[in-house]
């Protein structure tokens, strides 16, 4: 008798035969979950009163990309037929049949409908006197079904208080959503998510980044259409720093998996992340490079923001699909075969958002602002 | 409702301070009595199913994997249960059998969002198809890769130690189909069960004890090079 010989490493034959499990949700989902950041940002402005010029904007788009967070994991699912009993009856407290606490319960089944259905009521109140104008403008009856009601600069103006209540409990319930990486370390056992300490400061980093670089570029459209709506500035300097913090971060996960690994066996299950981390990275040092010049030549600042964008992308791909073409036991590593299907599933979901974003962005007068006693 | 209601007034116009304290009190050390009564209960109390794999003894025939095959319906390209071939340094082959190992602080159980795979009061960890929806949390959590997604059902599937074979005197078909005794089953909490018996005067290893899952297979000569 004789044996074949291990080329791929030391694995378990079970995770051999399919080393990914988590595709577009993971990756997808990622890149989505930047919308509630988004939101959160954008409720935390509101209760300290700033940033009032790009409110419409941040909610717009947060709103649109987090509605649309569960699509990947809906996508992903083996048995689909019975999503509904999560929804239904999600597993949250712990039994002596079922120990402990499931996350993905928690975010799927009440933080995520929870927050949803908040967003949606705060950017209904916020947007309801400006769709009234447009009712107003136009004569159309859907804007005034959708103004709820408000119809004067009073009313609307009385709308501040509960709308900063509000934006406080629509933070709260965000608030799981931000520490969303802890599923990845606390409730799986992939070799590199476990062994990669920086990753929630990395993945933190670079969800502002494609934050911020969703927002630029979503100023740069808006002022094709409304030339006086210069609001890109303040961003070049917070692109700047994010992109540098994501280098930095990066670099310490790297280091970090050197000065722990470097010279053993399982040094290898990291350099597998290697060539796309250098990637990021150079597209991270072009978003630093072009937003410093962009503070002279604005125009510079797209760019800054698509590497920005690119990098993220980049990034997550490695750290969540590349990931796992690492063994469980760290001493094999696989090129694993990704079916095209699943890239168009993940372009559908993206496609979704975006759709959400032209639909929502068309239906909601985006890019204005109001001041109590100057009005719109 | 009216009539109720006059009852309890008078119920409790008729009822001393003394004698009602009394009553609180009586009623508390029966109600922490019936509580601790169901925890027991509810923890095992009696059988905690444990394998035992005898490193020495296995020479990589696969019976057990074919035997477990066949009992369970096991897809081609999964595996309940398999043979892992190591070569040491000295040139010497040695056979490890792995599968589940039925934890005691199961790490697939906590992450799953419905309840699908659960523990059993005798340790076993198992799967509710009915309730499982495919995310595939569990198999990420497992540490010992002893979970798959099987494309018959549609849902996760694992060993379940034959527990439809265990509960009618039978035992487990991986341990049946072991031509040397390599595999030993049995309840761990019954000191005359053959598996106390030699766990009692047998030094054990178990894989992977430093992720906490305090695994329920014991293994004899487990070399360090299949710890992982």
């Amino acid at each position: 008798m004789s044996y074949p010989e291990y080329t791929s490493g030391y694995w378990y034959p079970n995770n051999f035969a399919e080393p990914i499990i988590w595709m577009p949700v993971v990756f997808a989902y990622s890149l989505m979950i930047s919308g509630s950041i988004l939101l959160f940002i954008a409720y935390l402005a509101y209760i300290l009163n700033i940033m009032r010029k790009l409110m419409s904007l941040m909610l717009i788009v947060g709103l649109s990309m987090f509605l649309v967070i569960l699509i990947g994991p809906l996508a992903d699912l083996r048995a689909p037929d019975n999503a509904w009993k999560m929804i239904v009856g999600p597993r949250i407290l712990p039994s002596d049949a079922n120990p402990g606490f499931s996350l993905i319960a928690f975010q799927g089944a009440i933080a995520w409908p929870l927050a949803a259905l908040i967003s949606i009521v705060f950017v209904l109140l916020y947007f309801s006197y400006p769709l009234h104008l447009r009712y107003v403008e136009t004569g159309n009856p859907v804007y005034r079904i959708l103004s709820l009601g408000v119809s004067d600069e009073r009313k609307y103006a009385a709308l501040e208080k509960p709308l900063k209540i509000l934006a406080f409990i629509g933070s709260l319930a965000l608030l799981t959503w931000l520490v969303y990486p802890a599923t990845l370390f606390m409730q799986t056992f992939n070799f590199v998510w476990a062994n990669s300490m920086a990753l929630p400061f990395i993945f933190f980093a670079e969800e502002i980044l494609m934050d911020i670089g969703i927002i630029v570029l979503g100023i740069w459209i808006l002022k094709a259409f409304k030339p006086e709506f210069n609001a890109v500035k303040p961003f070049i300097a917070i692109i700047a720093i994010v992109s540098a913090a994501s280098i930095v971060s990066l670099l310490i996960q790297v280091g970090t998996w050197y000065f722990k690994f470097g010279g053993s066996p399982y040094y290898t299950a990291f350099t597998h992340l290697y060539s796309f981390i250098s990637l990021a990275l150079i597209l991270y040092l072009i978003a630093f490079a072009s937003s410093i010049i962009s503070t002279r030549y604005i125009s510079l600042s797209i760019i800054a923001s698509l590497a920005g964008i690119l990098g993220v992308m980049v990034s997550r791909w490695n750290f969540v699909v590349k990931a796992q073409e690492v063994s469980v036991t760290g001493l094999g590593v696989v090129e694993a075969h990704i079916p095209l299907i699943e890239y168009a599933l993940i372009a559908g979901i993206f496609s979704i958002g975006i759709f959400l974003i032209i639909v929502l962005g068309s239906v909601f007068p985006v890019g204005f602002e109001f001041k109590r006693g100057e009005g719109l | 409702m009216i009539v109720k209601v006059s009852k309890v007034t008078v119920l409790t116009q008729a009822i001393s301070r003394r004698e009602a304290i009394k009553t609180l009190a009586k009623s508390a050390v029966a109600l922490t009595v019936s509580l601790a009564a169901v925890k027991s209960e509810a923890s095992g109390g009696g059988r905690r199913w444990a394998m035992y794999f005898d490193v020495s003894k296995c020479y990589g025939c696969m019976a057990c994997v074919v035997a477990c095959a066949s009992e369970n319906n096991v897809p081609i390209g999964s595996f309940r249960t398999w043979i892992e071939r190591h070569v040491m340094g000295d040139g010497v082959i040695v056979f490890v059998p792995k599968q589940c190992n039925h934890c005691d602080n199961a790490p697939c159980v906590m992450p799953c969002p419905t309840g699908a795979t659960f523990k059993t009061k005798d340790g076993l960890v198992l799967m509710n198809d009915d309730l499982c929806i495919g995310c595939g949390a569990c198999i990420q959590a497992c540490p010992y890769g002893a979970r798959y997604f099987n494309p018959i059902k549609g849902v996760v599937d694992k060993c379940t130690f034959c527990n439809h074979r265990i509960y009618n005197g039978l035992l487990p078909a991986c341990v049946e189909a072991c031509p040397t005794g390599a595999r030993v089953f049995g309840d761990i909490n019954d000191p005359e069960s053959v598996i106390s018996k030699i766990l009692a005067k047998t030094p054990t290893q178990r894989l992977k004890l430093e992720t906490g899952a305090e695994p329920m297979i014991f293994y004899r000569d487990l070399p360090e090079v299949a710890n992982r």
